[in-house]
């Protein structure tokens, strides 16, 4: 399926990459704790998912670690468009180490680090049908500063979130 | 040479060496900038499930029907037709078992298949006799060959993304500003350059080299190592054939798609007390890597200054502007590396 048929904005290798950026995101956020580094690519319904894992590794001095973390295909399954969003399904297959350490001690206290699991997920993305480019330079709705959004979407001054939705894809969904 | 041909040749010569193998940990160990390539015992160079997972079942036999003691004459055993059954019936059962350990996440499948596979030929010895072996083994041998390499070759699970027929293009002239044999050393110095850094934990000398997303992915993942005071070394990384496999222009952008092989070391070390110690992988051993990668560079619409100030910005697909500091996503007329997949992973 070519994306560029029905968003001539971007291709399907950009649009893909872009795909992997989010996922690697998610990942590095769970592993950091702190979901508000990926909010602006996810939707409200994903973060608030995540933010209780999070938590709950929080309260139980627990850092959730993905190592050798990589993304082994990522396809376009499906586009449509309804009547406001492209809405773009993504097969994801990945593969890493998937364990828990204790945030003190380092020690592992759930998972092995020793052989990666695999795994498979379809990933939804939406995009507005009326989404406004995306400047070179993205900068805080709130303050106005410069912000790398590829890195992060929370302001460094302010702690602002950029609004990816009205620019650019979000993911959704995670089967 | 396609791909089944090539799996069928493969599997018939690991049956040869598993008797050999029988008693040998077969471990293949690899990393890789993005961990595109696989640290797991369990992994092949083809797939996430090993050949020496199906090719260990030729010698999974049920004898529970034979006769007993040290030779067969008290009962007449069809060789051929029972080799046949058990071989068939002990390729189900490992494909069974195989599926299962994927399952559950146990790693080292081919180990513990390979040990059930020598236990149960000890067992076969110890309640047939010695001509167990002899006469199971040939039978087994030659009836896994026309029956279970056929069955596995056209069932088994390929890896995704392989090519084994692909149109490729004649550069000659193709690109007029690179010929063939100058884009082919800069696309393949953007690789070396890339996991040269991936291995010193610092993308900052090949930030301009990489498209925005990737940088952020690999620096992500780089943090990640960091954190467990580790670094995936990639060394002696030599160049061996690229073909591009297709280039295609979308808008302001021209993508150039290339399957590349390379051969490198490739390791894990983790720093404990200032010295560093392998942790995954082996720096013995040489691995051939084949990867399909994708290279985008901008045609038109290139930003050559900051939006924000008019200062110069530095070449590559992203940078931070070197008087205000903002970060600019600007295309660049370079070639950057935007997407790399692994295709095939050998170990020497």
């Amino acid at each position: 399926m070519n994306i560029a048929d029905y968003d001539n904005t971007i291709t399907n290798a950009m649009f893909l990459t872009k795909v992997d950026n989010i996922y690697v995101m998610l990942h590095s956020a769970i592993m950091k704790r702190d979901m508000d580094i990926v909010k602006h690519k996810i939707s409200d319904n994903i973060y608030n998912y995540y933010e209780n894992i999070v938590n709950d590794l929080k309260n139980n001095h627990e850092i959730q670690m993905y190592g050798e973390f990589n993304i082994a295909s990522s396809n376009i399954r499906n586009i449509k468009i309804d009547e406001n969003f492209i809405i773009v399904e993504v097969d994801m297959l990945t593969r890493f180490l998937d364990y828990v350490i204790d945030e003190d001690s380092k020690k592992i206290k759930r998972g092995v680090n020793d052989h990666r699991k695999e795994q498979h997920d379809i990933l939804t993305f939406i995009k507005k049908i009326d989404a406004k480019p995306l400047e070179p330079s993205r900068h805080c709705p709130n303050c106005g500063a410069s912000m790398d959004i590829s890195k992060t979407g929370k302001c460094d001054y302010c702690n602002a979130i950029f609004n990816t939705l009205d620019y650019d894809y979000v993911l959704t969904k995670i089967n | 040479m396609n791909y089944k041909n090539n799996t069928i040749i493969k599997m018939f010569i690991a049956l040869m060496l598993l008797n050999i193998s029988l008693l040998f940990n077969m471990n293949y160990l690899h990393a890789d900038s993005g961990f595109d390539s696989s640290y797991d015992s369990s992994g092949s160079s083809w797939d996430s499930s090993s050949s020496y997972d199906y090719s260990s079942s030729s010698y999974d036999y049920d004898y529970g029907s034979s006769s007993g003691g040290g030779s067969y004459s008290g009962k007449h055993i069809d060789y051929h037709f029972d080799g046949a059954i058990y071989v068939i019936v002990s390729i189900i059962l490992t494909l069974i078992l195989n599926s299962y350990m994927k399952r559950k996440s146990i790693g080292n499948r081919s180990i513990y298949l390979t040990i059930i596979i020598a236990l149960l030929y000890i067992l076969g010895n110890i309640l047939y006799g010695s001509y167990f072996f002899i006469t199971c083994f040939s039978m087994g041998y030659f009836s896994f060959l026309f029956f279970g390499v056929p069955i596995i070759a056209f069932t088994g699970k390929r890896t995704k993304g392989r090519t084994s027929n692909f149109n490729y293009f004649e550069l000659n002239g193709k690109f007029d500003d690179l010929n063939t044999n100058e884009l082919q050393t800069k696309l393949f110095n953007i690789y070396k350059d890339v996991q040269i850094a991936w291995s010193n934990n610092n993308l900052g000398p090949v930030r301009s080299k990489l498209s925005d997303e990737l940088y952020n992915s690999y620096q992500m993942q780089i943090d990640s190592l960091i954190q467990l005071n580790q670094r995936n070394v990639m060394d002696d990384i030599e160049f061996h054939r690229m073909i591009v496999t297709n280039d295609v222009i979308n808008g302001n952008a021209e993508e150039l798609y290339i399957r590349m092989e390379v051969t490198c070391r490739d390791y894990i070390v983790q720093n404990k007390n200032g010295k560093e110690k392998v942790v995954r992988g082996n720096p013995k051993y040489l691995n051939d890597y084949i990867y399909m990668m994708t290279f985008v560079r901008t045609i038109d619409g290139k930003v050559d200054n900051c939006p924000n100030c008019g200062a110069k910005l530095d070449s590559g697909a992203s940078s931070i502007c070197s008087s205000c500091k903002s970060v600019v996503v600007h295309g660049s007329d370079n070639w950057v590396l935007t997407k790399k997949k692994m295709l095939e992973q050998t170990r020497r």
